[in-house]
């Protein structure tokens, strides 16, 4: 109830915060005071507050929980992905003015046949990137409380396009910086208070040691469905009031909705398909078990170290930035807010593993942040705690799938509509109407998406839509800003078998469910150690042959060349103040 | 799991169904006039872009392959008044530059081909006999020579020489384009320099009389709103590019305002509400100050006293800017005749225009106003367009 209460103020917090967000400024001096309170700071919170996701609040912990420490390569991933845009993309982009990415794409190449590839390709990665924040919603909402699975599905998709369609959107900047803030509070006070009073990590030998995951104390579970376990040592546990011993290596059928009492100190049973581990396994960061192979790792990191400057939704916020110099310094900001933020989801799967291994067996690692405090400490302070993470992670699922809903309908009414309708000049009140429209209709499919990938864990579908945008968008920012001879041709070649490749490998890894055991296996879940390379040499390649390639120098010009060259004139006004002498002019 | 598997193998079995029809279906005959008329009209337009840019070494250079094409002449050169820009055709690199001149030269009319049946040239083994000389003309005025070589003994047939002449009226009716390009470029400049030279005679009249009046009651408020007019006109009259940023326009929009100030000291209200990830769109320079001072003058003026709003509103790809005065006001006929350039005022039909010039006909100013309940004047741009950039 609280909890609910809790997700219910942030909800309304962020559609109020749209209203009041841009306020009347009586005077027009406070004009400046206003739009110079936009500070790297402010728009480096409003970028990780975007950025930060379900995979991020709830995602990591539980990756971490169900493989170990080699997750936790992915938060820095995402967080080194910044790294990649600081040093190649932010200042060169902010440069040459462009809002999304197809602005880039046609403006750049100078062709506007390879805009509607780009949109698709935006549509692609937004839809990927939307369906796990639903499916997180659906999950939170089922665990605090106890609602079907589709009702938090339904909720946050209707929530979203509402608030969305509506306009609510306003003074997006200051919203997502509250919402980092927020996400911040969520996840460290609970992460800390759990520290101090468990007096640092508790069950080291689950952790580091040799031990396995053991019952903190006697655990009741119901399971939603049958489901097959496998119990890694000999453990008795009491199923439906018998009791049922059970030899290690073997594997069982355990019922549903029947409560399984497994007593303190007994080696709790894993979900099929969950390696057990010890501790020794468990916190290495490379090679402890399949899933987490040289090879998964590496792609992993390749696929989120490229694929955040390919994200639709974030490079929009970089517009806000007045000129290439602030993009630089917002970029540094948002490398230590991020890192801030990463630091606490660790804390939860570790403290999961020896508070709450049920969900070795439950199979819902992914609620591990929600389940923790109160499984951890059960009283009203758990209940509060776990309050806290649920507004928490309600506010990730909100502020991230807004950023993605307004590039999916931007994109539809700008770009895919007015093709269809083959009319390109509308009035602005259309223009209006189908932007809402286009929210609407763009909800839809991630939605439906989302109910059906219910059993795919949020940070691997996350992934997917970085390994997209890896294979896509960051090798044709990365020629086209620093290399004059990519073609228009050649962009697009690149990005159709990068997009290809990468879609195909997930979906064939799909249907041939999820072994990763072979490097094939590891390839065809995670394709961006392929996919990533094949897409800069087919660019490349086309770009070479394409006799027809236009040198962009004027557009090279407006990337690299540094601002100030022009008359700056508004700049050199804004620092001084109105007492000083009159000018030298 | 089995719902993905299901809509995936569906999906894979219409794709394969599809392309399976495509290939049992027989084969589309093309027949050779087709081909050679598909052949044509690819050439054709391949040129058009290149053509587009107007007339140069580097345009000339990418479009003569084609015409050669077109033309199916052994060689085709394309001369301007001074030089040869560029030669397409494989064994004749012999002939020097002067020779394409001299024989350029030769076509003295300008609104008819000449064939020079009889050239005989001194390198042993060239075949080329006969040339066809097509003048490009733009507004009446030639601006080059197309240049066609054939080879063989026999006259030219009527045909090859209508093909040439054809060409010729195609890259003449593209660089005519381009010309009217350049020139709705230099008609927006030549706009704002119009709109630079109009706006201030009696703003600046005003706010000289209003600094005027504080040089005995307040001198260092008098330096102020002196310094205030300096920065004023050196914004106005600076000439590096014809687009600045919001935040600038802005910025200048507030010394605007600080000079009127004085003149209405807390008469003249203003309230401001720009959401700050507009600041950074682009505009054309002194797009904004003219509404704004529109407002004043009609707003305030007139009564003494009124308020005058300015909001930027941040809207998906688009920037929506709304100046509102609560004064006089107009009827809508009066609005629509501003807006169609009709109407007496020049300064927003002067920027009605130049921001359709910059964005395009669905972006510009709207103008809504009732009489006596004041007006509001809404301008939308587009975050980002091509070639529109500030400084």
């Amino acid at each position: 109830m609280i909890a609910l209460a809790a997700i219910g103020a942030v909800t309304l917090g962020t559609l109020g915060l749209g209203a009041w967000g841009v306020r009347f400024v009586r005077t027009t001096s406070d004009l400046l005071v206003a739009s110079r309170a936009v500070t790297a700071w402010w728009n480096a919170a409003a970028i990780s507050g975007e950025y930060l996701s379900a995979a991020s609040f709830l995602g990591i912990a539980g990756l971490e929980l169900q493989l170990g420490a080699s997750a936790l390569w992915q938060s820095l991933g995402f967080t080194a992905g910044y790294l990649a845009l600081l040093l190649f993309v932010a200042a060169p982009l902010r440069r040459f003015g462009s809002y999304t990415i197809p602005d880039f794409v046609e403006a750049r190449l100078n062709r506007s046949w390879i805009r509607p590839l780009a949109s698709a390709i935006v549509i692609l990665i937004s839809g990927f990137y939307l369906v796990p924040q639903l499916k997180a919603a659906g999950l939170a909402l089922q665990v605090v409380t106890a609602a079907p699975y589709w009702v938090g599905v339904a909720a946050v998709a209707a929530i979203v396009t509402i608030n969305v369609a509506i306009g609510g959107m306003r003074g997006i900047t200051y919203v997502q910086a509250v919402q980092f803030w927020i996400k911040v509070f969520a996840i460290s006070v609970p992460a800390c208070v759990l520290l101090i009073h468990f007096g640092g990590l508790p069950g080291r030998a689950a952790l580091f040691g040799d031990q396995l995951p053991r019952a903190p104390h006697t655990l009741v579970v119901r399971l939603p469905a049958a489901t097959r376990a496998q119990f890694p040592q000999t453990a008795t546990i009491e199923i439906g009031g018998r009791d049922l011993t059970v030899a290690g290596g073997t594997v069982r059928t355990l019922p549903a909705r029947v409560p399984i009492v497994i007593g303190r100190g007994t080696v709790v049973p894993v979900a099929e398909g969950t390696t057990p581990q010890t501790g020794a396994t468990w916190s290495r960061a490379v090679g402890g078990t399949s899933e987490s192979s040289p090879v998964l790792v590496y792609s992993l990191l390749i696929a989120t170290f490229l694929g955040t400057m390919g994200l639709p939704h974030i490079l929009v916020r970089f517009y806000t930035n007045p000129d290439g110099h602030a993009a630089r310094h917002t970029t540094v900001r948002v490398l230590s807010l991020l890192g801030l933020f990463y630091t606490f989801p660790a804390v939860y799967g570790a403290l999961g593993r020896v508070l709450t291994p049920q969900l070795y067996l439950t199979g819902q690692a992914d609620s591990v942040v929600l389940e923790l405090p109160r499984a951890a400490w059960p009283g009203t302070v758990g209940t509060l705690l776990g309050a806290l993470t649920a507004a928490g992670a309600f506010a990730a699922f909100l502020s991230t799938s807004s950023g993605l809903l307004v590039s999916l309908a931007g994109t539809i009414s700008h770009d895919v509509w007015p093709r269809l309708r083959r009319e390109r000049q509308a009035g602005m009140s259309v223009r209006r109407l189908r932007f809402r429209v286009a929210a609407i209709v763009a909800m839809v499919a991630p939605a439906l998406l989302a109910l059906v990938a219910r059993s795919i864990d949020i940070a691997i579908l996350v992934g997917w839509a970085f390994a997209i945008a890896a294979s896509t968008f960051c090798p044709m920012f990365l020629l086209g800003i620093w290399w004059t001879g990519l073609s228009a041709r050649g962009a697009a070649a690149g990005m159709v078998a990068g997009a290809t490749i990468a879609t195909a490998s997930i979906f064939t890894g799909l249907t041939l469910g999820g072994g990763q055991a072979t490097i094939i296996g590891a390839l065809l879940a995670q394709p961006a150690l392929v996919s990533v390379p094949i897409a800069f040499v087919v660019m490349v390649g086309v770009s070479l042959r394409d006799r027809e390639s236009v040198r962009g120098s004027d557009a090279m010009l407006a990337l690299h060349a540094p601002e100030g060259l022009g008359l700056r004139l508004a700049e050199d006004d804004l620092d001084v103040p109105a007492e000083v002498a009159p000018r030298r002019m | 799991m089995e719902v993905i598997l299901g809509v995936l193998v569906g999906w894979a079995t219409a794709a394969s169904a599809i392309a399976a029809l495509r290939l049992i279906r027989p084969p589309r005959v093309i027949s050779s006039e087709q081909r050679a008329m598909q052949e044509a009209l690819h050439a054709a337009t391949a040129t058009l872009p290149h053509l587009r840019q107007g007339l140069s070494a580097e345009s000339a250079a990418r479009t003569v392959g084609h015409l050669r094409t077109l033309t199916q002449a052994l060689a085709v050169a394309l001369v301007d008044r001074e030089r040869v820009l560029a030669f397409a055709g494989d064994g004749f690199e012999h002939h020097a530059d002067a020779e394409w001149l001299e024989l350029a030269g030769r076509a003295t009319r300008d609104d008819r081909l000449q064939v020079e049946s009889r050239i005989a040239c001194s390198h042993p083994g060239c075949p080329i006999a006969s040339a066809v000389l097509a003048p490009l003309v733009v507004r009446g005025e030639r601006v080059g020579t197309l240049l066609a070589l054939f080879a063989g003994a026999w006259r030219l047939t009527p045909e090859e020489t209508r093909t040439v002449g054809d060409v010729a009226s195609l890259v003449s009716a593209e660089l005519a384009l381009a010309e009217l390009e350049a020139q709705s470029e230099r008609l927006a400049r030549a706009e704002l320099q119009a709109l630079r030279a109009q706006i201030s005679p009696h703003f600046v009249y005003n706010a000289l009389a209003a600094i005027a009046g504080y040089i005995h009651s307040s001198p260092e408020e008098a330096r102020e709103l002196l310094t205030e007019f300096a920065e004023f006109t050196r914004y106005a009259f600076r000439g590096r590019s014809p687009y600045v940023t919001l935040a600038d326009e802005l910025n200048y929009v507030e010394k605007y305002l600080r000079l009127e100030r004085a003149r209405f000291g807390d008469r003249l209200e203003v309230r401001l509400q720009v959401a700050p990830e507009v600041l950074n769109a682009v505009l054309p320079m002194l797009s904004l100050q003219p509404l704004v001072e529109n407002a004043v003058r009609h707003g305030v003026e007139r009564r003494g006293r009124g308020r005058v709003e300015i909001i930027g509103r941040d809207i998906d790809a688009d920037v929506e800017l709304q100046v509102y005065d609560d004064g006089v006001g107009m009827d809508n006929d009066r609005a629509a005749e501003i807006l169609s350039g009709r109407g007496s005022g020049v300064g927003l039909t002067n920027v009605q225009a130049r921001l359709q010039a910059a964005f395009g006909p669905a972006y510009g100013l709207e103008i809504d106003s009732t009489p006596g309940r004041g007006t509001t004047v809404t301008m939308t741009l587009p975050k980002f367009r091509a070639g529109v950039r500030a400084a």
